[in-house]
């Protein structure tokens, strides 16, 4: 302690410092607590083992805790670990409710299992980076159900660009924003990073668990079950909610009965399919409102279902025509899959329901589409062969495996992309 | 009034008035009453001004503040920075529910060194100690370095070294939310192997307060002005705009007013030596001198020979302090010689620096339209001089 001001007052300044964590209040950007002990560790100009070995694990609280890398990596969930560390913590850094950064009121309400590796939104990190911004890790990145980032509209990356490895969640020397293994950055700016799969589905998991994980009033399973068992009187039968969410019968009935607690992703898929909230299944019983939308989405998903006959879709009729003129004039026609999409139908009621148009149409797209192979392939083979003059040009050898990285593809002995790389080689008279 | 640290705050004491210090102190052991008569602390009005300057200029909006407070050695240069830190402290409490790590105030003495620089490493670890900084042996610091990859990439490598002790500096002050960092005896920071290097310290100390966004108080004797004059003369600017200079000078001899308070402060002091008989009385409108010629007006020299006469005369178990025990305590005459020629020589150099200089003869006014009136009116009036009559000036009396 500080000579000077136990001299004077009652003033005892923390062990550590008292680093206030990130994007407290922030809908999605609420830092975890893995985040939050590595930037106190790099605050203290100290690698995150010193701190945990050296400072950390030496209090009397600490005697008979027992910290593995692997068990550290769970304190951002519920765990016993992550709840003795937090109150360490607190008593060392000054700071309150540290429980923020962990799924803390998950607790015998909900599965909300983490991912085993890091995850990461490329573009938050560039952008952070360009700003002079703090690098961090929100808490909902290292959840196992959230895939996506609701600002750039991009998936997590879980692999490094530059190695291709797989992080771990914390180790004694990770740095925030750097792979572990090649010590190289992990901010991406570029546009070739993929979106999600289903889009309104990844927003609604990211937008519902981290208003679920907010919520600091009173949640219970009791809550859950009444609003099943409201379920199931207003709606038919559980079988009839099952059916439309996707959702597993004995499962909802486990709920019900409160026998068990619920998988976080599973029970998103019933809200989905309900349109409610988690946190509204928890905290309050659902209004005559709710269930009336309920019951509305489940009658809207059966209407789409049961439509009329195929072959006496007007406007099915008339987009097939369309797209017959539109490959007269030479344009490029979607497949018949995509159109059957459009109309929530398969591609083979289609298909019988219009054989004639429908087999016009796919004769077309055949020939499109062959043509456009071609196209391509004449492309991959101009620039395979611009980026062996390029490297051969740098003073680099074009190896098979230095192109394979610059089309991010790797070619085989017998494909297209060999044949250009060989003939590249013999131009250059390399081979 | 009498100021005692320890019990929060400053509050006047005494006994039904017969006593300036708590009465059974007179039962305690001697080192005991000594122990009090070293740790009270006399405010006086040179070092109530020196402190209120200080904190003011640090307080202001400025946070890259550089204070030198400067005065002769004994003046009570030790007793300020007690002060200035408990004062500190108390406003620093505020902090403290923001910022609960927050250390209000730093202060570390500039050890001389044994040979060649001075050793600011050192120094600055010695901070870092004081503020309970853990780990010190194990400190890193990440680098950001721009590489090019196997394709001539650029990509951005993280890469780990053992930090510098001055950068963990710079954010402890910044992360403990410090108000002031002190440095005690600053002018032993002057002890540089070349010239060049003293404008270099002053340098590292510019961009420690300019990165950690804490004002520095440098508390030394008048050699710190040499640096000042030195920046002054190698223009480094940006030093010299956010430098001020906190004069805390002894009392003047020739002054009446000073030698009252002078009179008054030993005064205070001999009342709050814990003796049966307290020894005021021995500070008279004769006697001044002599207590005056053997502190030179240094209240903290001063307090020095007191507490040395203070403890003959414990030893002695006399009821009272007398002349025969100042005596014996005193000064020898050469040495107060030496020490003499370096406060006036400190002082020479102060005054240098506080005063006024010519800047109006180098700066070129733009003149008002009033101004320039005025002017062209007297060129035309006056004109050249005729030849062969004089300037209407005095001659010079030989």
């Amino acid at each position: 302690m500080l000579e000077s001001n136990r001299y004077f007052v009652q003033c005892v300044p923390t062990k550590l410092y008292s680093l206030k964590p990130m994007g407290i209040g922030t809908k999605y950007y609420v830092e975890s607590l893995t985040s939050h002990i590595c930037r106190l560790a790099n605050a203290h100009h100290l690698k995150f083992g010193s701190l945990l070995h050296g400072i950390i694990l030496k209090s009397q609280e600490a005697s008979n805790l027992k910290m593995d890398y692997r068990t550290l990596g769970n304190i951002n969930g519920f765990s016993k670990a992550g709840q003795d560390l937090i109150s360490i913590l607190e008593e060392f850094t000054g700071l309150k409710n540290m429980k923020l950064l962990t799924t803390w009121n998950t607790k015998e309400l909900i599965l909300v299992p983490l991912k085993r590796y890091k995850a990461w939104c490329p573009k938050c990190y560039a952008e952070w980076r360009d700003r002079n911004e703090i690098i961090y890790e929100p808490l909902l990145w290292h959840l196992l159900m959230v895939d996506y980032c609701p600002k750039h509209k991009i998936s997590l990356v879980s692999e490094c660009p530059h190695c291709g490895k797989k992080n771990p969640k914390i180790s004694g020397r990770s740095r925030l924003g750097f792979c572990l293994y090649c010590s190289e950055w992990l901010g991406q700016e570029n546009n070739n990073i993929a979106g999600v799969k289903d889009e309104n589905w990844s927003k609604w998991v990211i937008s519902n668990i981290s208003e679920f994980l907010k919520y600091e009033g009173e949640m219970s399973l009791s809550n859950l079950s009444q609003n099943l068992i409201l379920l199931k009187n207003r709606l038919k039968s559980m079988d009839y909610i099952s059916h439309q969410s996707g959702v597993g019968v004995n499962t909802l009935n486990y709920w019900k009965n409160k026998a068990e607690t619920p998988n976080g992703e599973t029970l998103l898929k019933l809200c989905y399919s309900i349109n409610t909230s988690i946190k509204k299944m928890y905290s309050t019983i659902l209004s005559e409102t709710d269930i009336t939308s309920a019951q509305m989405k489940f009658e809207r998903k059966i209407k789409k279902a049961n439509h009329v006959k195929a072959k006496d879709n007007v406007q099915l009729r008339k987009r097939l025509q369309e797209l017959l003129n539109m490959a007269k004039d030479d344009m490029e026609i979607p497949p018949i899959g995509k159109v059957a999409e459009m109309f929530h139908l398969t591609g083979q009621t289609i298909k019988n329901a219009f054989p004639n148009e429908t087999k016009e149409l796919q004769e077309i797209r055949d020939i499109q589409q062959s043509t456009l192979l071609e196209k391509r392939r004449e492309q991959r083979y101009l620039e395979i062969r611009r980026i062996v003059f390029d490297l051969h040009e740098k003073g680099i050898y074009p190896s098979k495996e230095k192109v394979g990285i610059l089309i991010n593809k790797n070619f085989y002995s017998n494909s297209l992309e060999n044949k250009a790389w060989v003939d590249a080689l013999k131009e250059l008279g390399l081979r | 009034m009498v100021c005692l640290p320890g019990n929060g705050g400053f509050y006047q004491m005494g006994e039904e008035g017969k006593y300036k210090f708590p009465v059974e102190l007179l039962a305690k052991t001697k080192e005991e009453r000594i122990k009090y008569f070293a740790d009270c602390v006399i405010e006086h009005e040179f070092l109530e001004v020196a402190i209120n300057k200080t904190i003011r200029l640090i307080s202001n909006a400025v946070p890259e503040r550089i204070v030198f407070t400067c005065g002769p050695s004994g003046v009570g240069k030790s007793q300020l920075i007690k002060i200035i830190k408990s004062k500190l402290v108390q406003a620093g409490t505020v902090k403290l529910s923001d910022n609960p790590g927050c250390i209000p105030v730093v202060d570390v003495q500039a050890i001389a060194p044994l040979k060649g620089g001075f050793d600011f490493p050192g120094l600055w670890r010695d901070a870092l100690e004081k503020m309970d900084e853990p780990m010190l042996n194990r400190k890193i610091s990440y680098h950001d370095v721009i590489v090019k990859n196997s394709f001539g990439k650029d990509v951005i490598l993280s890469q780990t070294k053992k930090a510098d002790y001055m950068k963990v500096l710079q954010n402890t002050l910044r992360y403990r939310d410090v108000t002031a960092f002190i440095i005690d005896e600053a002018h032993h920071m002057l002890r540089v192997v070349s010239g060049k290097e003293s404008n270099w310290s002053v340098d590292l100390i510019k961009s420690l307060t300019n990165l950690s966004q804490t004002p520095i108080i440098l508390v030394g004797t008048y050699d710190l002005t040499s640096l000042l004059v030195d920046l002054n003369i190698k223009s480094t600017d940006q030093i010299n705009q956010r430098t001020r200079i906190v004069d805390f000078p002894r009392y003047r001899s020739d002054v009446t007013s000073e030698v009252n308070i002078f009179g008054k402060t030993a005064k205070k002091l001999l009342q709050n030596m814990p003796l049966e008989q307290t020894a005021e009385n021995m500070i008279n409108k004769q006697d001044w001198k002599y207590f005056y010629k053997y502190s030179l007006g240094c209240v903290g020299t001063l307090k020095l020979w007191f507490m040395d006469a203070y403890g003959l005369a414990l030893e002695s178990n006399a009821k009272t302090l007398t002349r025969e025990h100042l005596e014996e305590a005193k000064l020898s005459e050469y040495r107060l010689l030496g020490m003499h020629q370096s406060i006036e020589e400190g002082e020479r150099m102060m005054k240098k620096i506080q005063s006024e200089g010519d800047i109006d003869s180098k700066l070129v006014y733009a003149k008002s339209e009033d101004e320039s009136q005025s002017d062209s009116k007297k060129s035309k009036t006056k004109g050249n001089p005729k030849p062969f009559n004089r300037k209407p000036k005095r001659d010079m009396v030989m």
